[in-house]
């Protein structure tokens, strides 16, 4: 789904909720699901303006999980290390919050190029 | 050159008394068409035919007739004539129409300038050996410690299943036998099974997939089951290896829990005694189990007891703080009792803002501190 | 959006729903501190129960309720924060630093009865 308001940020979250509901996650796992979607989709609509979330299910030979890509063409992250830098002293700046969604998620995925775009995969298997 | 062909001949005749005197190999040529042009003794014991019956027949007739037909002979041929060499194993018929199993070599033969010149076949008898690791495999099957059963992939009927899959089901192999998984309600959860048999019929193994099985006495059981798609008796057909963990899982959760108990002092007063090594995980199931406790419980304060916590990686007091946040978020206050100098140590380099927490020398203190914060808490609500 | 904003006493009590956008988030800000203002409340409770996620932006906008709160001398509590979300929220980094929290609505007003009590 594309992304370019507000809106859609709330659209994609719910939608994810309902898909980590659907697999038959649960409560809370749905929400950290619903709130990773929720940063990933701030991102496009703050730096790139616009961009694409994708969410799918997947299947490892003996889990199910989902699978969330944030793709924009947007001004792309400089310095990945330092946007990736993390810690509980760090925690309270903002930033672009992707070491707070690699702690929702369990595989967390980053490329980026300046001037071109940054693509976010992340996954993360039901228990 | 006269002096080396005639050597050469030699050689060639020597090679043949050997090739005719193999036993136990049938070894034969075969023209480009497939028809057969030479014949030795082994063949002649193996396939039952003699080499002046046999000659100039088409190989085709030591296939079994549903080979035949979907063109097996023919297709063993074009593989070997492109790629220069075909192996096989399986079923070929001998004169008398009977089967053994066979392991078939087939060569081109190919002259100078590649034209095809003929094929050379060897062919082994290997039925007693097939035998042998069928009767090995099936008491591997029957004898097994683990609950297996073999099911036909198109519909799901049982063909084979073994004394421990009798055993975890509660049934017994006749009533399984003939009957689909999904009518007996085998698999509690249908829709599951359905995307297990999609995956093995697309060729990809499934391993360790959780789910629960319903016995015949309709009791639940948490299980893994590991399948394959293996063909059988003609059929492709769902082989699967399940594992009971219904009780590992049981004492895994009871252990989870013991390791991070969460008990009432008074109301709105939890406690927690940390003892022992703290990693990741068990910070983990301590958030968990905090945040639950405290949202049912109504706890206005928790007291943390790390008395008997040595010391703890960063990463785990890193996540140690985070519950500490996790717990002010839903209103309620952290108490740390009894921290050690290697907690104290381990806190202050993660740069952890201790302000969100009180701490007390000890569980005594701890008590008392939280108790103190109740108290101050729950004479507003009266006024 | 009509901001959902509840008068009890001195205190004001808003209701967040669950699916709220940026821009709805802004207009409540904007809603409930000019009601802070024109009813010159001393207390503010937000309800946050019905929030299913509390991303940065929610995060960020509650915090600056309760500091624009604080500069009108009154104080702000966030009620509701629900044990799945608060984890979500300190996985993010998003703690609500000195903004004060509490249970929910019952244990918010006692303690804004308390804070009253003793400066009264």
């Amino acid at each position: 789904m594309s992304i370019n308001s507000d809106q859609d940020i709330v659209t994609a979250r719910q939608r994810g909720r309902a898909l980590a509901t659907e697999l038959g996650f649960s409560t809370g796992d749905a929400t950290l699901i619903a709130t990773a979607i929720s940063e990933l989709a701030r991102n496009i609509v703050s730096y790139a303006r616009k961009g694409e979330i994708a969410l799918k299910m997947v299947n490892s030979s003996s889990r199910q999980g989902v699978l969330i890509i944030a793709s924009d063409s947007g001004p792309g992250i400089r310095d990945i290390r330092q946007a990736m830098r993390d810690g509980f002293s760090t925690s309270g700046s903002l930033g672009l919050g992707l070491p707070g969604v690699r702690r929702l998620m369990d595989e967390f995925e980053i490329t980026s190029e300046p001037g071109r775009g940054t693509m976010v995969t992340v996954k993360k298997w039901k228990q | 050159m006269n002096q080396a062909s005639k050597r050469s001949l030699k050689i060639e005749d020597q090679l043949q008394l050997l090739v005719e005197s193999l036993k136990d190999y049938a070894i034969f040529m075969l023209d480009p068409e497939g028809k057969v042009a030479t014949w030795n003794q082994g063949a002649e014991r193996l396939k039952g035919y003699k080499a002046d019956e046999i000659r100039g027949q088409h190989f085709s007739i030591f296939y079994a007739p549903e080979d035949v037909e979907r063109g097996k002979p023919q297709h063993e041929l074009k593989v070997a004539a492109a790629e220069g060499h075909f192996e096989d194993e399986g079923w070929r018929v001998r004169k008398d129409g009977t089967r053994f199993w066979a392991n078939v070599v087939i060569n081109a033969i190919k002259d100078e300038r590649g034209q095809l010149y003929g094929f050379g076949k060897v062919t082994r008898d290997l039925t007693e050996r097939k035998w042998a690791m069928e009767a090995a495999f099936e008491k591997l099957f029957r004898a097994n410690p683990y609950p297996m059963v073999l099911t036909t992939l198109e519909d799901g009927r049982i063909l084979e299943v073994n004394e421990s899959f009798c055993k975890l089901t509660g049934y017994r192999a006749k009533e399984l036998i003939g009957q689909s998984v999904l009518a007996l309600g085998i698999w509690a959860q249908p829709e599951e099974l359905a995307r297990i048999v999609s995956e093995v019929s697309a060729g990809h193994p499934v391993r360790e997939q959780g789910g629960v099985l319903m016995t015949k006495a309709a009791q639940r059981r948490t299980v893994q089951l590991s399948a394959d798609k293996i063909e059988f008796g003609g059929n492709s057909c769902l082989f699967a290896t399940i594992l009971d963990v219904t009780e590992s899982r049981r004492l895994q959760a009871a252990i989870a829990e013991l390791s991070t108990p969460v008990l009432q002092a008074q109301e709105g007063l939890l406690v927690v005694p940390l003892i022992g090594p703290v990693d990741a995980a068990r910070v983990t199931q301590l958030r968990n189990q905090l945040l639950s406790n405290i949202h049912a419980q109504r706890a206005k304060a928790v007291v943390i007891d790390l008395t008997g916590v040595p010391k703890i990686d960063s990463e785990s007091a890193d996540d140690l703080m985070r519950t500490v946040e996790a717990v002010r978020l839903l209103g309620a206050s952290v108490i740390f009792a009894g921290v050690s100098l290697g907690i104290a140590d381990a806190l202050v380099r993660i740069g952890a803002k201790l302000s969100a927490v009180k701490t007390t020398a000890d569980l005594q203190n701890g008590l008392e501190e939280g108790k103190a914060l109740i108290a101050r808490a729950t004479s507003s609500g009266a006024g | 959006m009509e901001v959902p904003i509840l008068k009890q006493g001195e205190v004001l009590i808003a209701t967040f729903q669950a699916a709220l956008s940026d821009a709805d988030l802004e207009h409540l800000r904007r809603g409930l501190v000019q009601q802070v203002v024109k009813l010159r409340s001393r207390g503010v409770i937000v309800d946050v129960t019905a929030m299913d996620v509390m991303d940065s932006f929610a995060s960020r906008t509650l915090r600056e309720i309760a500091h624009m709160i604080r500069l009108r001398g009154a104080e702000t509590v966030i009620v509701g924060i629900q044990p799945e979300v608060a984890f979500a929220m300190v996985q993010l980094g998003l703690t609500l630093e000195d903004v004060v929290t509490a249970l929910d609505l019952e244990e918010g007003l006692a303690y804004l009865t308390q804070k009253f009590k003793n400066t009264d």
